[in-house]
């Protein structure tokens, strides 16, 4: 537990690390903390970078979490612009990019992941979208051109796409699955939204891979595909995941395996040392697997419960509930719950032909509610998935018995 | 100030009830935003910009008025944001 006089260093200044010092003080904290974010921006939304920001609908006055003078009226040291380069474990320190060195009670990583170039950078019309500058330049790129390529038709890639068809661009998607979101929700709920959006003119190429550029003056003309269609093609998003930062974990010799280990109590190898949000590697207690999550919920529950943790509510492992969203023209996506080894689908449909949830379970045992346009099925399966509740059989689920 | 929820872009984080009890809530089945408050009074309208801030899918909109109390916008979030970008004592 920490005492009134120490420091706590985050490092990264995304939705985990300013969720843990948001919770640091309302859990009663009153010594240091100082957050150092690489962006040269205070904390800031990333979802809607990818739906409302980029689709030019007009937004919220700001993507903020706050303003930046409320940092120093929490206290809180906010260092927007450096970057951590070292861990010295023996003493107990941080160096950053700038020199600047930082001593630390505890340390909290907070890194987040980096998306998974496959370009040179230096090739003009290829974009990829992680942060508010990268969403910036790509909503320039967009009301220049009149069509986009978007490599990737996950969540991200999908989000895009519909954000610049409402932009009146023709958008064709490239995905090397048979079915979009293959990897993130069940095949009926991919099927719909391939459809949903075919049916709006958006372009989805499924099996396809991108064998190579072609490009004048370092500048991007065509794609060549690995079926043989070349498609002229001047702006390309890639959207095909991503990587989490954990070298500084590496080289400070903490446990890394594809992102930074840590136990139920979000602990690295190093026990004044905490990880959390996309940067870390977790043991899920739905299923006991190491798992690391990149959401919205994960970085804020994981931050709240961090900050509860070291002002001493000492006594409980991480348990939340995960959920995830994703919204795409007219689909609201909501899933409750981790799908990986569901064997088991039942289908409740609602009102319309666009409402409906699929029940994924592994044996008779609920693993997660994936809805489309159904929050009510969505908030019952948090329920349900909650340490301690009772999950409905798929017989259950079948017969609308709750 | 005027409140307006966008339920339709809703997805039930809960942040807005959380942090503004007096002015969201949660509807009990689809965890959905329900406004308790379309004029919040003075002294809850900071809690009210916090709510539109920290919701993830910008489901709450803010309407200034005239006679508002004073908040900051962009500008000044960024601004100070550079100020606040020096490096603290060890």
């Amino acid at each position: 537990m920490l005492k009134a006089r120490d420091q706590v260093v985050v490092v990264g200044a995304g939705q985990a690390g300013y969720s843990v010092v948001t919770s640091l003080r309302t859990n009663g904290f009153d010594g240091r903390i100082v957050l150092v974010g690489n962006e040269g921006e205070p904390p800031y939304q990333r979802p809607p970078l990818s739906k409302a920001f980029l689709s030019g609908e007009p937004a919220a006055p700001s993507l903020h979490f706050q303003p930046a003078a409320e940092f120093a009226a929490m206290d809180i040291d906010l260092i927007a612009g450096d970057a951590a380069v070292e861990i010295d474990r023996q003493a107990n320190r941080i160096v950053l990019a700038s020199g600047v060195e930082l001593t630390y009670a505890h340390l909290v990583l907070a890194t987040g992941t980096r998306n998974r170039r496959l370009f040179d950078p230096a090739i003009a019309g290829i974009f990829s979208l992680r942060s508010l500058a990268d969403a910036e330049a790509i909503k320039a790129a967009f009301a220049e051109t009149d069509a986009v390529v978007i490599l990737g038709g996950g969540f991200l890639g999908l989000e895009i796409a519909v954000a610049a068809q409402a932009r009146g661009l023709r958008v064709h998607v490239l995905e090397a699955e048979a079915l979009p979101l293959s990897r993130n929700v069940s095949p009926v709920i991919s099927a719909h939204i391939l459809a949903s959006h075919r049916a709006r003119g958006i372009e989805i190429s499924l099996g396809v891979r991108l064998r190579d550029l072609r490009t004048s003056n370092n500048r991007l003309e065509a794609v060549e595909l690995d079926d043989g269609r070349v498609l002229a093609c001047h702006t390309l998003v890639t959207s095909v995941g991503v990587v989490p930062n954990d070298e500084i974990a590496v080289a400070a010799g903490l446990a890394v395996t594809n992102g930074i280990v840590v136990n139920e109590r979000l602990e690295t190898s190093d026990a004044r040392i905490s990880a959390i949000g996309d940067c870390a590697r977790f043991p899920h207690w739905m299923s006991g697997q190491m798992v690391r999550l990149e959401s919205v919920q994960n970085a804020v529950d994981q931050g709240e419960w961090l900050g509860a943790r070291l002002c001493g509510d000492d006594c409980l492992t991480y348990a939340a509930v995960p959920w995830f969203w994703s919204d795409q023209g007219g689909i609201r996506l909501q899933i409750a719950g981790l799908r990986a080894g569901a064997d088991r689908f039942v289908i409740r449909g609602g009102a319309t032909e666009n409402s409906f949830s699929a029940f994924c379970f592994k044996g008779d045992r609920l693993a997660c509610i994936e809805s489309v346009n159904m929050p009510g099925h969505h908030m019952k399966g948090r329920r349900f998935l909650a340490v301690g509740a009772r999950a409905p059989t798929p017989e259950e689920v079948e017969a609308g018995a709750f | 100030m005027k409140i307006v929820v966008h339920v339709d872009k809703c997805i039930a984080a809960g942040h807005c009830a959380k942090v503004a009890p007096q002015l969201f809530a949660q509807d009990e089945d689809s965890g959905l935003v329900v406004r308790l408050k379309e004029s919040p009074a003075p002294d809850e309208q900071a809690l009210a910009e916090r709510a539109a801030r920290l919701c993830p899918a910008l489901a709450i909109e803010i309407i200034a008025e005239e006679g508002d109390t004073a908040t900051e916008g962009d500008a000044a979030t960024r601004d100070a944001g550079q100020q606040q970008a020096v490096a603290p004592g060890p």
